[in-house]
Order: C-alpha cells, then structure tokens, then sequence
C-alpha cells in the first residue's frame, strides 16, 4: 500500500509541476538576424582610389543604394535584433479569467554597417565601418547612454 | 531518497512532455537566375534589356549619374524551443540580390551581385 501511495504522490506532484511551473516563471530569448556578415574594409578599399567594380566584386550587391547631392552612397548591413523576456505569474487562467502576471522584457538591434561614398565618376570618395554586433547584449542593454555619447553629434 | 530519485524522474519527464519545438520557412521569392548576368555586359546592355531578361524590378533607385535597378528575394528560417522554463528562438533571414547601374542614356555600367540565400539556417539562438 505505501508503494502505491508513493507512486501516486509523484504522479500527481508531476502532474502539478508540469501545469503550474511553465506558467509561474518563465524566461524567453529570441535572437533575429538579418543580413550576411560585412567584412572591414581593412587595407582593402582605399578612398580615392578604389573603383565600384572593384568594391562590387569584393562585397557584392549593396543592401541599400542612395544618392547624396553628386555622390551616390552604398550601405552594406547585417542587422542583429536580441529581445529577451522573463516573466512572473500566477495560472489562474485554467480556473478563472483573473490571471495575474508580471513581467520584464528588452530588445537590442545591433547593425554592422560599411557605408561607402562615390563620386560621380564612381571612385570611392569616403567610407565608414561600424561593428554594432561586438556590443555585449545585456551589458550595452543595460547600460545608460551618457550625454556626453548622446550629444556626440553636436 | 528513493522518492526524490523518482520526483525528478517524474519531473523531467513532464518537462518533455510540456515541451514543444517548431521550424518555419518564409520565402519572398523573385525568379531570377544569377546565369542570366552571362547575357549582360556592361556597355552594350540597356536597362530595356535587363528589364526583359530578369522582369520588373524589386527596387529602382535614381543615382547622381543615373540609376540603379535592383532585384531581390529572400529566405527565412526560423527555430522555436519552448521548455517548461525557458524558451528560446531563432530567426535568421538571408537575400540573394542583384543591383545594375546604369548610367544617364540607359546603358549598363556595373553589376553586383550577392547570393546568400541558401546561407538561412535553423538553429539555437546562441
């Protein structure tokens, strides 16, 4: 009889577990990537010098093209988009319509981005590479801007 | 200690019975061939000639000494993991895209071209 008891116990404490645990604490991550990765130019593109055939057949087709007054401007992107979540509830909802919950939830767009500026006979003019994706996730999610980074600009 | 044995065998089989996975495929598709660009060359080839080889294009741009035609698709794969207390998810999408430029009468001058579809995959977040 105790062997049954003890059986039964386990069931239904697993069966409790099993409804109540996925609805009282829950963590989500959800990574989204969009984009090839964008190599540095290195020592590869010089302004000046380097002509569009030549950037095309090293980085392909450009995910965005422009025109800037009597320059025409070339991006190569690959975005990185980070969101996690955690949440607190109670599962009322199998019993009752009150189902109190509480959560917490971020997301982070990271861009690696080579903007690149032709004249307009198609000579690289200037370039500027960032790598958004070296940021630490939670740290850069976390962190507070300084005023000093935000009004760079100015 | 028997008990708790049995507990976390209970536990963990009713962590994979609340589990669930999913896989999902997105495709925004344009039926381009990289194998037509043989037929183009810059200096003879005219944006009428591009437009009847690879049809309407995805996007045209007006550049400072011409334009741009660009052509695109795109594919998507996603990965989901639900657990009992976490739940992870992946989404990754890639493009193939082709971009002519042309200069102010039309005629082709350079082509770029970038094929990285088939580089979408499933898998982890991390």
């Amino acid at each position: 009889m105790g062997f049954r008891f003890n059986v039964t116990l386990i069931f239904v404490m697993g069966f409790m577990a099993g409804v109540i645990l996925p609805g009282c604490i829950s963590y989500q991550f959800v990574r989204q990537i969009r984009g090839s990765e964008v190599m540095p130019p290195g020592d590869t593109l010089k302004a000046g010098s380097t002509t569009l055939s030549e950037v095309l057949s090293l980085y392909g087709a450009p995910d965005k093209i422009g025109a800037l007054g009597d320059h025409d401007l070339l991006i190569y992107k690959r975005t990185l988009y980070s969101n996690s979540g955690l949440t607190f509830g109670i599962p009322f909802g199998n019993f009752s319509s009150v189902n109190p919950e509480i959560s917490a939830r971020g997301g982070l767009g990271r861009y690696d981005t080579l903007a690149l500026f032709f004249t307009s006979d198609r000579i690289l003019g200037e370039m500027v590479y960032t790598k958004g994706s070296r940021y630490p996730y939670l740290k850069t999610l976390f962190e507070e801007q300084s005023p000093s980074e935000a009004c760079i600009g100015e | 200690m028997k008990l708790i044995r049995d507990v976390i065998i209970v536990l963990s089989v009713m962590l994979l019975c609340v589990s669930c996975a999913m896989f999902g495929k997105n495709k925004e598709h344009h039926g381009f061939d990289a194998r037509w660009l043989d037929q183009c060359n810059p200096g003879t080839t005219t944006a009428a000639n591009v437009v009847e080889l690879f049809g309407a294009p995805s996007n045209m741009v007006e550049l400072s000494n011409g334009n741009a035609y660009v052509y695109e698709r795109s594919v998507s794969k996603g990965t989901g993991i639900w657990l009992v207390l976490v739940s992870f998810g992946n989404y990754e999408t890639q493009y193939d895209r082709v971009v002519f430029f042309f200069d102010n009468e039309d005629i082709l001058t350079h082509y770029g071209l970038s094929m990285h579809s088939g580089d979408s995959s499933y898998g982890f977040p991390f």
